[in-house]
């Protein structure tokens, strides 16, 4: 059975923090890609914004939460450790309770993970409707750099075998262990990195370019056939150095790991990057997509538009840009507070 | 507001997070939150129904420093005071809720708002979600 992807929905909270603030403090401020990025409020936390998103998702494709056979909750930063995530975000959508759920956790591309899980669910005919919602806000010490290129975001896809919307392809994944790159130990509230400079990047280049090249492979492809290709993992000028030695040009390349207005949200990234382009992709495009996860791992699709998404007004992603507020440094520091950060 | 157990929180979690109330079989006018008796007629048959979450303000007050009960305590030291509104929902009934991403001077009896999901406070370890209303976005 075939499986598309139906609708996307996103959420951006309102609240925002500019470099300048940084600057102000730190004298310093390391994301030089990040012009602003978003702020949980203090009653926001990725459950919240999961709801959000996918409440989004549904009205974008006029279907109702009761059609739902499935939702999969994807997080590096969720409210609860242990006790089911996505329980609570399907409540709230109001679901029927005979449904298939599943946190999934751990990696920068379990957002990602949980998309070819939703796949899968549709494409095997375990279920028909799929809702999967990837909604992060990581956490970093304050005093370090890192914490300065964290955002808060959420995005939401459907996945479904009886509508028509962007259909999947294939598949390709890469699993190789790694050591140093952002992570977190058990127990620990903050993400780390062991800054090991270009010997890291080449690592983790290595594991995206096998992926895309493998997919491209298996699909008889080429760079020429795709319209947008979104990679999730690296920032700016590597993304564009990297897709570039793919040989995609500039133009068509989605920064996924890091919005210049959004910064980094963990495993929402690149599904909210996905659910941009779809929002402008037109019929018979074709994306490529790859999302890596530090430690390592990286998962790519492909999918071709064979209809237009739907985006209610209001709910664009240019839309959730532009409702904002502006938050000094000291107020930020509070919110955090809020998320478990101090 | 007082204490509320979670067996009693947890029985109306439809009706907390996402505005499902009882629309009477005799009347048809919605209760929310469900009552034993239909407020209007008295009869004990409902069917659960979805508000839009969709409504208007229809009185609202400022909970300042020193007033709020004591499970808003934290966020009110953290955040200070805070809006809280009776909304008239476009199916009829009255709730109370706060107020989320808005400035005090845009709250005005007759604003329209719509619901959105927060967190409301932390109890007993656990976070208790529920509705708050927005200034209503266009779409």
């Amino acid at each position: 059975m075939s499986a598309e992807i139906v609708s996307c929905g996103i959420h951006l909270p309102r609240l925002r923090i500019k470099r300048d603030e940084y600057q102000k403090t730190w004298r310093y401020f390391a994301p030089r890609w990040l012009e602003e990025k978003t702020v949980a409020d203090f009653d926001e936390d990725p459950i919240t914004m999961a709801v959000e998103a996918a409440l989004n998702a549904l009205r974008n494709a006029d279907l109702d939460a009761s059609q739902i056979d499935a939702l999969y909750f994807a997080s590096t930063s969720p409210p609860y450790a242990e006790k089911l995530n996505a329980s609570t975000v399907a409540t709230a959508l109001n679901c029927r309770s005979n449904i298939a759920t599943l946190d999934i956790a751990s990696s920068n591309k379990c957002g990602i993970s949980a998309l070819l899980s939703g796949f899968d669910h549709v494409e095997s005919g375990r279920g028909r409707l799929c809702i999967i919602v990837a909604a992060d806000a990581p956490i970093a010490d304050p005093t370090g750099s890192l914490d300065q290129q964290m955002g808060a975001a959420a995005a939401s896809i459907i996945i479904g075998s009886e509508q028509v919307g962007a259909l999947m392809e294939g598949s390709s994944s890469i699993t190789k262990d790694s050591l140093g790159e952002r992570f977190r130990r058990e127990g620990h509230r903050y993400l780390q990195t062991v800054d090991l400079g270009r010997y890291q990047e080449a690592s983790a280049e290595e594991i995206v370019t096998s992926c895309v090249t493998d997919l491209m492979e298996k699909l008889e492809r080429t760079v020429e056939d795709y319209d947008f290709f979104v990679l999730h993992g690296f920032e700016d000028g590597r993304t564009i150095d990297l897709a570039k030695r793919l040989g995609f040009e500039d133009g068509k390349v989605t920064r996924a790991m890091f919005s210049a207005k959004v910064g980094d949200s963990g495993a929402a990234s690149p599904v909210l990057a996905l659910s941009k382009v779809l929002e402008s992709a037109t019929l018979k495009q074709h994306v490529i997509l790859c999302s890596y996860g530090p430690g390592a791992g990286a998962d790519a699709l492909s999918l071709v538009v064979e209809a237009e998404m739907k985006t209610n007004p209001g709910l664009r992603f240019e839309d959730y840009l532009a409702r904002k507020e502006y938050v000094d440094y000291p107020t930020y520091l509070k919110l955090r507070a809020f998320l478990g950060g101090n | 507001m007082a204490y509320v157990s979670i067996p009693t929180y947890s029985r109306s979690l439809p009706q907390r997070y996402a505005l499902v109330g009882a629309k009477c079989n005799s009347c048809g006018i919605v209760n929310i939150p469900r009552t034993l008796n239909c407020l209007k007629c008295g009869a004990t048959q409902f069917e659960p129904v979805k508000l839009s979450g969709r409504g208007k303000i229809y009185s609202y007050t400022t909970i300042s420093r020193g007033a709020s009960p004591p499970e808003f305590a934290t966020q009110q030291t953290l955040v200070g005071s805070y809006h809280v509104a009776v909304v008239e929902l476009d199916e009829g009934p009255k709730i109370v809720a706060q107020m989320a991403d808005c400035k005090s001077e845009e709250i005005k009896i007759g604003l329209p708002v719509e619901a959105t999901f927060r967190r409301i406070y932390e109890d007993e370890g656990m976070i208790r979600y529920g509705v708050k209303f927005r200034p209503a976005r266009t779409g």
